[in-house]
């Protein structure tokens, strides 16, 4: 059998393990398209000499910051690719032990990554272009003239940037394997799948005291962005207040999250009658091994959510604000909504991604858990609720923290645009809320399901 | 004494289409309360089809399996839970400990997978710990006990519902000869003295030399029984390593 052939026959068969990868990488190609091809929506609304040019001048702008989106989603498919084929280490040695040469797993692994590639570049162009007529509306209502008639918008140039930009991903992807593999001795292969020690964990009297410091420095950070507002900082004396709050926000985030799981599983666990309940008591030690475990990614997403939600409502206020600005406001504040939009959503699809395959790469250890518990006569409802609480827990303590910083920012600077336009609060949050359920919602379902498969096979 | 246990007939067919191999080809036995049972035979015998079976982790082909007069073939999704969680206790060769808790907590999962009472939990788990001598051990990690202390807090874990029948798996495979001996002591005990059945699986004689009677298997089907008796344990070492020879070399 060709190598081509096997990786067809693998993508096929583990299509269920690729399709956190799959979806990211769709996701990310039709982002980077729609975002690419603003200019293009020109032909679909009659607008003046001047606001064409300005967004010939956005569409510069994007060109730029894509730079930076695709080293981004460089970085989450090299991720989610160094996860996928940990997983795949046992398989690997069985190649190996079977008397396959290394160039022939190595020419397997690249098909399988060009062929998932491919696919999720097509699919992701073909989602980004059809989109992109929608995003004609978008546009026209922020420059106040509507779509006069239905054109095909279509941007060679846009396609051309995402084939390439993600071509030179996969590149990467394949070199990192290819070398990777060849770095590897088959005893290490074969016993791949061989635990890991336990992390050292923090007793119960330390995590509480720094679980209260924790909160004082974040509450403090709020308070002095707060009491600050928008205009102290621009003032002498502000911008050392914001540093600090900045900081203190940081460090406070961090060890919130470091503290989190071994006060809570105390807390919990004092509580006899839920803690010795039906699978509680599972279900909280695996949230304290992994809390325990992932606490700086964690802090890392929380931060990166609280980005994603602030930039994506600063973008929407300024967008809905635009039509009272003069034409040379609107040019500026239509890139700006734009920018902020674009990174925010880039941030939050990053977030969630990193997230669900962080809890993929555990699916084997969790299996014989889960197996065990089937063993000890718990039943499919029992390990279904598990798994749900587990990763329910897991997604939403990262984004109810960065929901509570980016109240705090957004009020701040909702402030600065208020007081050149009225804010629609309600519709900002609306479409917030509406860009995390979809995005970050689509994710955590897909885990969940991934993670309800695993528990319930026997 | 009435059956706890009572196989009838049981086979067990794997594969189709060509390639059809019997793992189990109607063997039939009781096991009765309070007695410790060992099932022996060589590699592919069918004694781990067989504990399979009995144990709900794989389906009967053909046959039945009653437990406390409940036939577990029929069983399904959340009343085979049910029934697994009220009635079986296993013991594994690997221990199956989850390594994010502590001894004492994986012994009360056992309660509180069953329902038990939040309040009734911790009592009967520090009680069961106390029988098998693992009281020391309750608030440490697998990783931090010996290969004996896992196994004793796993067979605490079998017991701590009171179940009709403790399902053992080679359950001293992994163990140095002072750790096994030490848990067939405890073995001994659970049955004396806190009235357990079990039936262990194992193709180790000294092991085996520990229980009450002995059925061994060949090719799917039971080859012979050895009862203990009134024989001391080395005298019934002897007879089991007789009849090993006998299947060893009848096999060859």
């Amino acid at each position: 059998m060709s190598a081509f052939s096997v990786a067809i026959r693998n993508v096929r068969k583990s299509f269920k393990d690729y399709g956190i990868y799959f979806l990211t990488v769709m996701l990310g190609v039709a982002l980077f398209y729609i975002f690419n091809s603003i200019g293009s929506q020109s032909v679909m609304m009659d607008l003046s000499q001047n606001a064409v040019m300005s967004l010939m001048g956005i569409e510069t702008i994007m060109d730029y910051l894509s730079v930076f989106v695709a080293a981004i989603m460089a970085f989450l498919i090299l991720y989610a690719n160094a996860f996928l084929i940990r997983r795949r280490k046992k398989e690997m040695g069985l190649y190996m032990v079977l008397g396959m040469k290394k160039f022939r797993i190595s020419s397997i692994l690249v098909w399988e990554t060009f062929l998932v590639g491919l696919l999720s570049l097509a699919v992701g162009l073909a989602v980004g272009i059809f989109l992109s007529q929608g995003m004609a509306l978008v546009t026209a209502r922020m420059f106040g003239v509507s779509v006069t008639r239905f054109a095909f918008a279509f941007s060679a140039a846009a396609l051309l940037k995402c084939v390439r930009y993600f071509g030179l991903s996969f590149l990467a992807v394949i070199l990192f394997n290819v070398v990777n593999l060849n770095r590897q001795r088959l005893l290490d292969l074969l016993h791949a799948d061989r635990k890991t020690a336990r992390v050292a964990r923090l007793p119960f009297w330390a995590s509480v005291p720094l679980f209260a410091v924790s909160a004082a420095m974040l509450l403090y950070a709020y308070r002095l962005v707060l009491t600050t507002g928008i205009a102290g900082f621009i003032l002498e004396g502000g911008q050392s207040a914001l540093t600090r709050a900045v900081l203190l926000g940081t460090a406070g985030t961090f060890l919130f999250f470091f503290s989190l799981s071994g006060f809570s599983l105390k807390l919990v666990s004092r509580v006899k009658g839920v803690y010795f309940k039906n699978l509680n008591m599972f279900t909280l030690k695996q949230l304290d091994s992994k809390f325990h475990a992932a606490w700086a990614s964690m802090s890392f997403v929380c931060l990166m959510l609280f980005l994603a939600l602030s930039a994506i409502s600063v973008g929407t206020s300024l967008s809905m604000a635009i039509r009272e600005y003069s034409a040379a406001e609107t040019a500026a504040s239509v890139a700006v909504a734009y920018m902020a939009t674009y990174i925010g959503i880039v941030f939050l699809i990053s977030c969630a991604s990193v997230l669900a395959i962080a809890q993929l790469s555990e699916a084997s250890d969790n299996q014989s858990r889960y197996a065990l518990l089937s063993k000890l006569g718990a039943s499919p409802k029992m390990l279904s609720g598990s798994a749900l609480r587990q990763i329910l827990a897991y997604f939403v303590a990262p984004l109810a923290l960065a929901a509570a910083h980016s109240l705090v920012a957004v009020k701040v600077m909702g402030a600065l645009v208020e007081a050149l336009a009225s804010l629609n609060i309600f519709a900002t949050s609306l479409v917030t809320g509406g860009a995390v359920a979809l995005f970050y919602g689509g994710y955590f379902l897909m885990t969940y399901r991934s993670a309800r498969r695993m528990a319930l096979r026997q | 004494m009435e059956a706890i246990l009572q196989v009838r007939d049981l086979e067990k067919v794997y594969g189709g289409r060509g390639s059809v191999t019997r793992a189990l080809n109607g063997v039939s036995f009781d096991v009765r309360q309070g007695e410790y049972v060992g099932v022996m035979g060589a590699s592919g015998s069918g004694k781990t089809t067989l504990l399979n079976c009995i144990s709900t982790i794989d389906s009967a082909t053909a046959g039945s399996i009653r437990i406390e007069n409940t036939d577990v073939t029929s069983l399904k999704g959340g009343r085979l839970a049910d029934f697994r969680c009220h009635k079986l206790g296993f013991i594994f060769q690997d221990y199956n400990l989850l390594d994010t808790m502590t001894a004492f907590e994986n012994i009360a999962l056992a309660l509180t997978i069953a329902k038990r009472p939040p309040g009734e939990v911790e009592r009967r788990a520090r009680e069961v710990a106390a029988q098998l001598g693992v009281e020391d051990v309750l608030d440490k990690h697998p990783a931090q006990m010996s290969g004996g202390q896992r196994q004793r807090v796993a067979a605490a874990r079998a017991i701590v519902t009171d179940p009709a029948l403790v399902l053992a798996d080679e359950p001293t495979g992994a163990l140095d000869s002072k750790s096994a001996r030490a848990l067939l002591e405890s073995f001994r005990h659970m049955v004396t003295e806190l009235r357990s059945t079990i039936l262990m699986v194992t193709h180790d004689p000294f092991s085996a030399s520990y229980c009450d009677r002995i059925l061994f298997i060949r090719d799917g089907r039971l080859f012979t029984e050895l009862t203990r008796g009134a024989d001391g344990r080395k005298a019934f070492f002897d007879k089991i390593i007789e009849v090993m020879a006998v299947l060893g070399g009848e096999a060859a």
